[in-house]
């Protein structure tokens, strides 16, 4: 019992164990570990996505570099066509090479616009093309500005200035008619007509190829012949001689301010041409290099950062693998480390505890997980052993002085069957005197004595024989187990045939035999007495008379033989079951003589063998008394004691 | 009740523009003013003197409408010479004097007109400052300043001039301090720089070969690779050798490209295209504005100088030239000197904006000290910071030290080919 309570308190404290410490449980370290390696799944995943996702965008990126960098090329071929076709115009002046470049300059434009909406506002092409745009849209302005003034100047030499030359030929003419005769007047008019001449030439020349100093000459001639005019000296009141002289005057006034015009006007042109246009196609152009550059190089670097994209991806996929079975490498040493070895070790320690080793260091028990739970379950294990063997320490001291007071026990009852069969044995004797003295006093003394004293004599004889049959049944008691026996073939059927021979029978009562048991090998004469002894009292406490019956029963039992002997007697009330069968114990109500040690030796005959004697009876309805003997006994076995008549 | 033209525009500032723009026929209890039309002035020229502060300044001093028609240099000369009835005035630089005058784009300046006319300098009158200054080549402003009895331009003095002397300065090349290193002013630092390979890529010339050639002459001579008889006058022969070296030069990438405008060249060194450049003196001063650092060197070889011109359209005529000399008068008035000095500009009579501008910046902008305060330009910003020293020093020291001046040459046409060569090489 003490040991079952133990045992619930140790459980509990397992469970206890068992339920503390979660915190950093073995099976939180195991989903940590799934969770990792689950989430390295995952990350090699997502690192495959990304790489994939880096290389569709690179194709992308390179997709749209190609389509920028094919419509930059596009412009870029447009810059110069438009520049090619601008000096062509600035060239010659074909009213084709303008349209032509005012077309290309439309159409740069409208690419520009194109590209820039498919770049960024951050980007730096955009910034390019907004330069680049604004620069083209400028020389737009500058190509018409241009063409304007190759109208005006060529409108000046080719209309106004040729009208007006005739002008002042026709006004010279008119005015040299008017001169008439007068030399001095007509010398210098030739003067002015060759000073204007000059300077028609000089301007000529100007415009075939550009000089300040023919223009410098051209205003100097004129400003001679103009000169050479105005000192000639007219007849007074001549109207038609003055007229003449005014409209020479103003005819090459308007050819100078028209020359000087045309002069400028080609200066103008040249600047504008050499200057501002050649300027502005000089930066748009270099913007549209650069543009082209740019995108050149973001090609070149496209197709770096694709091939390093897939190299970066191959990389990543190596290195995730290898990150991956590092940390499976590092999780199953740590698990093995952490759960395995312990487990291990544990195990061996059970294997131990099972061998019932008591363990002062359990492994592992002062970590904070289910192997920590374990091995402090292994410890109460220990602690269990521990107490275990202290308890069969216990109980071996126990047994040990159990089996000293068993003997001293053994030893008693033998001193007392000693004690008991001497004194029986040592009493008989002067018993038997006292029988003997009362025998002869009744002899010697009869009809001396009183009838008082007769009577008393008497029942001191009475007593005296009751004192030797007690005395009697002591000592058959006593030898019980103490007498030397031999071991023989006993026919049992016959054995119980031969005892039921021996039983006075002349009430009538019937006594029947069953018996299966053919041969045994045993003491012969204890089974003989106690089956004498159950007979008997079958027969002699039977109140039926002539219906009283008894059956003899034996039958084979394992190693034993089961012997019954059924009676329809008075029977026994269940309270009398155990203690009929002490010593001087009785229960029946009959007068029948006895001592009351008849049952007593009986058992100890049965037991004595290694037998056992049970009774089933109820009072007035008969009894049962059933006992087993061995088929065949140890040597060791006593000899049984020749059993009295109670 | 007499209304001058002034108390009138003061008038609408506080009673409401409708009051002077048109008679208010349909109020019969208010007083019927007839005011005549504001005179429309057209001017012609660049963002250095076309600036919305002046223009709204002396519309509301003069009571005049200013149309400002700025654009780049080669633009505006052109489309004057040509088209004299498309401006009435024209500002410009001293080199477009004789295109415009030789093609009677403009009219002579009658300087009885002009109100401060004694207060202008001896730099215009004299072409230099003071006796000592060296004279620089090329079209110093009296050899074009007077109409001669002959019709021509020359020195000598007459009360006809063919161009208003206002705004003026030394010009030379602007680089970026972070990554080429300053040089010592009128000491190492060179017009040889322009050409230095260490820059290559990174170098932009003024698209003008008036101004922009004779940097390159400079550069050229500066750095030993020419030497010219007369860099005001160069020779077919020495254009040839020049744009030779220069296109050479270009093909190997050395410019960067060239540019038109101020604001363009400002860009340029922003968005960092160039380091070093020719440039004009605002855009130096933006650059500094914007955190941009900017050094404007002072060359060893001297300044390329130039003179503002402030010329009448030969298309002008009546009210709108009366308005024009109106124009011309107030910008030697004092203010407008102020104003352009805060950009780094000189004008012809300085005295009359001295008292215009703060003793800290008649100190840095006029006599080259140190600025006593942190100095703001005209947007506000601050340009100069305190301590600072104008670079190439006081007005006399930088004008005293001109190499050349801009001008026309007469192998003017022949540079213009040359340039184109340059352009497209």
């Amino acid at each position: 019992m003490e040991r079952n309570t133990d045992n619930t308190v140790d459980f509990h404290e397992i469970n206890i164990m068992i339920q503390t410490s979660k915190g950093s449980s073995l099976k939180r370290r195991l989903h940590i570990g799934t969770g990792l390696l689950v989430a390295i799944c995952l990350l090699s995943n997502v690192i495959g996505w990304i790489g994939q996702e880096v290389l569709l965008s690179n194709f992308r990126s390179m997709e749209s570099a190609d389509q920028i960098a094919t419509s930059v090329l596009q412009i870029n071929q447009g810059a110069l066509q438009l520049k090619a076709r601008s000096e062509n115009y600035a060239q010659t002046g074909a009213e084709s090479q303008f349209t032509a470049a005012e077309e290309l300059q439309s159409n740069l434009i409208h690419e520009i616009d194109v590209v820039r909406g498919t770049v960024d506002t951050d980007d730096p092409l955009h910034g390019m093309l907004d330069q680049m745009h604004d620069l083209i849209a400028a020389f737009g302005d500058q190509l018409e500005l241009a063409s304007a003034e190759r109208n005006v100047r060529t409108d000046l030499l080719q209309n106004k200035l040729l009208a007006q030359e005739a002008e002042v030929d026709a006004s010279l003419a008119a005015f040299e008619d008017a001169l008439g005769d007068n030399d001095e007047a007509s010398r210098a008019l030739l003067m002015a007509v060759s000073g204007y001449a000059t300077a028609r030439q000089r301007m000529l020349r100007y415009f075939i190829q550009p000089s300040s100093e023919l223009y410098e000459q051209m205003l100097d001639n004129l400003t001679q012949a103009r000169g050479e005019i105005r000192r000639i000296e007219l007849a007074e009141n001549n109207d038609s001689q003055r007229t003449a002289k005014q409209r020479v005057q103003s005819a090459l006034k308007d050819f100078q301010s028209l020359g000087v015009r045309a002069i400028q006007a080609t200066r103008g042109y040249m600047f504008y041409v050499n200057v501002v246009m050649a300027g502005q196609i000089s930066e748009f152009v270099h913007y549209s290099n650069e543009i082209k550059s740019l995108v050149d190089r973001r090609r070149e670097s496209n197709r770096v950062d694709r091939q390093w994209a897939v190299t970066q991806g191959r990389m990543l996929a190596i290195a995730s693998a290898v990150l991956a079975v590092l940390i499976a490498a590092v999780l199953a040493f740590r698990l093995t480390k952490v759960i395995f070895g312990p487990i291990s070790s544990l195990t061996k320690t059970f294997l131990r505890l099972a061998e019932g080793e008591t363990i002062d260091s359990i492994p592992a028990v002062d970590r904070n997980d289910e192997i920590g739970r374990m091995a402090r379950a292994a410890e109460v294990f220990s602690r269990k052993n521990q107490q275990t063997e202290e308890l069969l320490e216990r109980s071996q001291t126990l047994s040990d002085e159990l089996s000293q007071k068993a003997t001293m026990l053994e030893e008693s009852n033998q001193e007392l069957d000693n004690f008991a069969y001497v004194a029986s044995h040592d009493l008989k004797s002067p018993l038997r005197g006292l029988r003997c003295l009362a025998e002869w006093v009744q002899e010697d003394c009869e009809g001396l004595l009183s009838d008082e004293s007769q009577k008393h004599l008497e029942q001191m004889q009475g007593r005296v024989n009751k004192m030797e049959s007690l005395l009697d049944d002591l000592l058959s008691y006593s030898r019980v187990g103490r007498t030397e026996q031999h071991v023989e073939k006993v026919n049992v059927e016959e054995l119980v045939r031969s005892v039921i021979d021996l039983m006075d029978l002349s009430s009538g009562i019937k006594v029947d035999m069953q018996c299966d048991v053919a041969e045994i090998e045993t003491y012969k004469t204890p089974l003989q007495q106690v089956l004498l002894n159950l007979i008997a009292n079958a027969i002699k406490y039977n109140d039926k008379g002539a219906d009283g019956r008894v059956l003899v029963t034996c039958s084979p039992n394992g190693g034993m033989v089961e012997f019954s002997i059924i009676d329809n007697g008075i029977g026994v009330a269940p309270r009398f079951h155990e203690r009929i069968f002490q010593m001087y114990q009785r229960a029946s109500s009959l007068a029948v003589e006895g001592s009351g040690m008849g049952l007593a030796i009986v058992k100890k005959q049965v037991e004595v063998v290694g037998g056992e004697i049970r009774l089933e009876s109820t009072e007035g309805q008969g009894s049962t008394f059933q006992f087993t003997w061995p088929s065949r006994v140890t040597t060791k076995a006593r000899s049984a004691s020749v059993p009295t008549s109670a | 009740m007499k209304l001058s033209r002034r108390e009138c525009l003061q008038g609408a500032a506080a009673l409401g523009a409708s009051f002077c723009a048109k008679p208010n026929v349909g109020h019969s209890a208010g007083p019927v003013i007839h005011v005549k039309r504001r005179t429309t002035v057209r001017v012609l020229g660049t963002h250095v003197t076309l600036q919305e502060q002046i223009r709204e300044r002396a519309q509301k001093e003069l009571g005049i409408e200013l149309v400002f028609s700025p654009g780049g240099s080669a633009e505006v000369l052109h489309k004057a010479s040509t088209h004299p009835e498309s401006f009435d005035l024209y500002e410009q630089w001293s080199n477009s004097i004789r295109v415009l005058w030789q093609a009677n784009a403009i009219q002579s300046i009658d300087v009885n007109r002009i109100r401060y006319w004694d207060e202008i300098n001896p730099l215009t009158k004299n072409g230099r400052l003071s006796p000592q200054a060296k004279l620089g080549a090329g079209d110093a402003p009296n050899k074009i300043l007077y109409v001669q009895s002959d019709g021509k331009l020359g020195p000598q003095t007459t009360p006809n001039v063919s161009f208003l002397p206002y705004v003026h300065n030394v010009d030379s090349f602007g680089y970026n301090p972070n990554i080429v290193p300053k040089g010592e002013p009128y000491q190492t630092e060179s017009w040889a720089w322009l050409l230095d390979p260490k820059w290559s890529g990174k170098v932009a010339i003024v698209n003008e070969p008036t101004i922009g050639l004779f940097d390159l002459a400079l550069a050229l001579q500066g750095k030993g690779l020419m030497q010219f008889e007369d860099i005001g006058s160069l020779t077919r022969t020495e254009l040839d050798k020049m744009f030779s070296i220069l296109g050479q030069y270009r093909r190997e990438g050395h410019f960067r490209g060239v540019w038109s405008s101020v604001p363009r060249s400002v860009e340029l060194m922003q968005r960092g295209e160039t380091v070093i450049e020719s440039m004009f003196s605002p855009a130096v001063y933006d650059l500094n504005a914007k955190g941009i650092p900017c050094i404007y060197a002072s060359p060893k070889e001297g300044y390329r100088a130039w003179h503002g011109v402030m010329c009448l359209s030969s298309a002008t005529t009546g009210p709108v030239k009366d308005a024009a000399y109106e124009y011309m008068n107030w910008w030697l008035s004092g203010w407008p000197g102020a104003f352009i000095a805060r950009q780094g500009y000189y004008i012809s009579n300085p005295e009359r904006s001295k008292s215009e501008l703060s003793e800290a910046e008649w100190d840095y902008w006029y006599r080259g000290k140190p600025a006593a305060t942190d100095l703001s330009g005209t947007s506000g910003a601050r340009v100069v910071a305190k301590g600072r020293v104008r670079d190439g020093g006081s007005y006399m020291k930088r004008f005293s030290n001109i190499a050349v001046w801009n001008t026309v040459m007469n192998t003017y046409e022949y540079s213009l080919r040359r340039w184109n060569d340059f352009l497209s090489a």
